[in-house]
């Protein structure tokens, strides 16, 4: 899927949507498009600015003393702020497979939307080892306690693949050939 | 809607109750003749209540949100510039959004700090607590302080009986010495100290 296509409509292909989006066009776009160009543009005061917040540095649990309840306050609210971020990565990038997928078709995309599949793929992974299997609710020194557990289990177990992108072609391989299997005349498939 | 009133003489000619019809009456005209009519009220309340929130509720709505979109407009995401702190309200893009929290809503930082503050409050009082707590029950179970409660009574037999008590929690020992070393003889003469 390369970029996305441009929003104006192409007269001549068909003329349903011709028709609908001369509609369309004379009883909304247009007088929208009047209405900013001669009133909205000359009324409007001056443009004025926002910005985005900036959140300081701050102890993680590991930094705290002990029994200092505001630093494990911070830490938290820094750890949950932190965690809806990746929420909101790893989302972002599941809505780009869907896209891709409904833009190629469900067959195709098995080809072609083999980038978008692996980022949502690692970024999935990636946040269920950061914040996944904890239980709700779950405090950030548990998240310590697990990257701690992990990288000794890690340190112990220095053979295991815990990625899993062996699995992942493997999975892919399978419904290719699944799919191929199936008798169909060639000009459909 | 303002031409629903125009619509109640057609009431009349359509629908002519005849005698054995029951229906609610209301005296309708000047001639000699009952006309028998429906209840006006519920009408009348639908149209007071309809005007009143259209008028008070939805036009004065409308129009400030009309100024605030059209004629001020949303503001443009930009870089905080050096030496500036921004104000709270400065971090929200709509303008409506901006006055609300501007004077209406508590901001966001100050929020986070009052949670943090509540926090350490909280911890010191219940240092100071547990501090009084540990007072009361180390002068409850010794019993040598001067508190407010306390009466004064010297009692040289209890103060010994705590330090046997003391002796024996620790265990018997065939190492003790006597409980009470002799005084030093003084008579006839005093013993030579070299």
């Amino acid at each position: 899927m390369p970029e996305p296509s441009s929003l104006e409509h192409v007269y001549g292909l068909n003329k349903w949507s011709d028709a609908g989006y001369s509609t369309i066009d004379t009883l909304y776009l247009r007088p929208v498009r009047w209405f900013h160009r001669n009133i909205v543009e000359r009324l409007r005061g001056s443009s004025y600015p926002y910005y985005h917040r900036k959140f300081g540095p701050v102890k993680t649990i590991d930094q705290c003393e002990v029994q200092d309840q505001t630093c494990f306050y911070e830490s938290e609210m820094t750890y949950l702020r932190e965690k809806r971020i990746d929420t909101m990565v790893v989302e972002i990038l599941h809505d780009r497979l869907t896209r891709c997928i409904a833009y190629e078709g469900r067959i195709d995309a098995l080809d072609k939307c083999a980038k978008e599949k692996d980022a949502l793929f690692e970024s999935h992974a990636n946040w269920y080892q950061k914040y996944g299997e904890m239980g709700v609710p779950h405090s950030c020194v548990d998240a310590y306690m697990k990257q701690k557990h992990l990288m000794i289990w890690m340190r112990r177990h220095p053979e295991v693949d815990l990625k899993g992108w062996a699995i992942e072609r493997d999975y892919e391989q399978k419904t290719k050939d699944y799919i191929k299997s199936i008798p169909m005349p060639m000009e459909i498939r | 809607m303002v031409l629903f009133s125009k619509f109640r003489p057609l009431l009349q000619t359509v629908f002519k109750p005849t005698q054995q019809i029951q229906t609610i009456v209301k005296r309708w005209s000047s001639e000699r003749r009952m006309r028998m009519m429906i209840s006006e009220f519920n009408e009348r309340k639908f149209f007071d209540l309809f005007h009143y929130y259209f008028l008070i509720g939805l036009v004065p709505t409308f129009c400030v949100v009309f100024y605030a979109n059209v004629f001020v407009g949303q503001a443009t995401l930009s870089e905080i510039p050096e030496d500036y702190e921004p104000r709270h309200w400065e971090y929200y893009k709509h303008p409506l959004r901006r006055f609300m929290a501007q004077y209406v809503v508590q901001p966001f930082d100050e929020r986070y700090e009052i949670s943090l503050h509540a926090i350490y409050t909280n911890v010191m009082r219940d240092q100071l607590k547990a501090l009084e707590r540990k007072v009361r029950r180390l002068e409850h179970a010794r019993g040598d302080n001067k508190g407010w409660f306390y009466r004064p009574q010297v009692d040289g037999l209890h103060e010994l009986e705590q330090k046997k008590a003391a002796e024996r929690s620790e265990g018997y020992s065939a190492m003790l010495a006597p409980r009470e070393l002799p005084p030093p003889r003084s008579w006839p003469v005093a013993p030579k100290t070299d």
